[in-house]
């Protein structure tokens, strides 16, 4: 695997894309635009720029073009493009940086319920140590103002016991404790 | 046999009858599974647009509790676990700078490599399958079964690793087939439910979700049968939306595999939850005929 970080690094296209695919481990710069990724991707008529224009867009460095588009936001991680790809390339890794990214940048997300629903279910995870739905139903619904909708299926699901009501606490100070070590580590590099 | 069981965020609630079914089935074909007393969430299908190293320490930070068990293997029954943690597994073993980072955050070094298991591969083992042949042979009444496999468990082989074929996989039809059932030939298979997207795009995974019905009612299937709480939960619980977006009707009975084949290791339809699914599955059940 370090064989691959050399590469990239030695081929220095741009500095954007050298941030983005070093970041993940990934060579961008073997795509060899066959397509076969967006004709898989089950996404594809959503997004503004296709899985390929995207991986071409970051090798360019057009960084506002990419992180002004939808398409990062739309990947719902199937992995149908990674499997395809006659290199591998691991695009769904490519669209997680790609988030961190605009969101560390403080830009505005062109999908802000998906945007949103990442941010409340992190803490949720690293709060309960568990992920706890009724504790991010809640307040997503709250502020995305979609406040009706989905009401009568929770309460089926609640009735069935299907849905926890209190916030649970599973191994909560451990997870709390990797959570931290992990952001201050980050916050290093 | 004994195998550590990592029973995750939604297994005791949302995934109740899958957990409750594969407990029935591993108990009557020998295996005790071992809960991990100490386990926390993989970080799922969001952690890893949050953090790379924290979406891999999470499930790797289970794993070293397995480790301390003493045991060799984990059947992890969440399709979106499975693949967290194989993910965790590829970023562990495959980057030296990433070993490094998730056992300085975890504070432990790790020794061996941990089989992580599905059910669907630990159910498909030749002597898993010759072992449930010996079992009653199942039958639903004039009603074939559409084996769903999802994509977060089949996708990307080189990095989960599912000992299937990716693109075709058949390790559900083998074992609901040797417990005597009919399954059909179908094209969506490992086509995507739309996932977690649920809550905040539903129009998406109504799309989504209307294809891999249309596809199944095409090709003859009267019941989907899935491996995985998030195909669940969008084919079953959101099946009635689908059906008036779509302006279809489909009425189509989805259950997790295990609780059919739980049915031919000699459960009841009442121990195998089927009531608690929304849409027509204690129906079905009632349909299904089972001789020695």
């Amino acid at each position: 695997m370090s064989t691959t970080v050399n590469i990239i690094a030695e081929k220095q296209v741009t500095t954007f894309a050298d941030t983005v695919a070093l970041a993940q481990n990934v060579d961008i710069n073997n795509c060899l635009q066959c397509r076969k990724c967006a004709a898989g991707c089950p996404m594809v008529e959503k997004m503004d720029l296709n899985t390929v224009q995207l991986l071409h867009a970051v090798r360019l460095g057009l960084k506002d073009v990419v992180l002004e588009s939808n398409t990062y936001w739309l990947c719902v991680g199937c992995g149908a493009c990674v499997t395809r790809c006659p290199f591998k390339i691991d695009t769904p890794a490519i669209m997680d940086k790609l988030s961190q990214i605009a969101r560390a940048e403080g830009r505005k997300p062109k999908e802000k319920d998906i945007a949103l629903f990442w941010d409340i279910a992190g803490k949720n995870i690293t709060s309960f140590g568990k992920m706890y739905e009724l504790g991010i139903m809640l307040p997503l619904k709250l502020r995305t103002l979609n406040l009706f909708t989905d009401i009568p299926m929770g309460l089926k699901l609640i009735s069935q016991g299907k849905m926890e009501i209190l916030p649970p606490s599973q191994n909560k100070a451990e997870i709390r404790r990797i959570a931290k070590k992990v952001k201050t580590k980050e916050g290093q590099e | 046999m004994k195998i550590a069981y990592y029973e995750s965020c939604s297994l005791p609630a949302m995934g109740k009858e899958y957990d409750q079914s594969i407990r029935f089935c591993c108990d009557k074909l020998g295996t005790e599974l071992v809960k991990i007393e100490d386990w926390m969430c993989c970080g799922s299908t969001v952690t890893h647009h949050n953090s790379r190293l924290l979406s891999a320490a999470l499930p790797m930070r289970n794993l070293m509790a397995v480790e301390k068990m003493e045991l060799d293997a984990v059947i992890v029954p969440c399709s979106a676990c499975y693949a967290r943690f194989k993910n965790a597994q590829h970023e562990f073993y495959g980057d030296e700078k990433m070993r490094r980072d998730i056992e300085e955050v975890l504070g432990y070094k790790f020794n061996k490599k941990i089989d992580v298991l599905h059910p669907l591969e630990f159910f498909s083992t030749p002597e898993m399958l010759a072992k449930i042949e010996a079992f009653e042979k199942c039958k639903i009444e004039k009603v074939k079964i559409a084996s769903y496999y999802g994509c977060l468990l089949v996708r990307p082989p080189h990095i989960v690793g599912f000992n299937d074929n990716t693109e075709y996989p058949m390790t559900m039809d083998n074992i609901l087939r040797a417990a005597g059932y009919k399954t059909i030939d179908w094209s969506y298979k490992t086509e995507c439910c739309g996932g977690y997207f649920t809550t905040m795009r539903p129009d998406i995974v109504k799309s989504m979700s209307e294809k891999i019905f249309d596809n199944a009612l095409a090709c003859g299937a009267g019941i989907i049968a899935n491996p995985c709480i998030f195909c669940q939960t969008n084919l079953d619980t959101r099946q009635k939306a689908i059906e008036q977006a779509a302006g279809k009707k489909y009425a189509m009975p989805v259950v997790y595999f295990t609780q059919l084949l739980g049915m031919a290791l000699g459960a009841s339809g009442e121990q195998m939850h089927f009531k608690t699914h929304f849409i027509g599955a204690k129906e079905i059940a009632s349909k299904v005929v089972c001789h020695g």
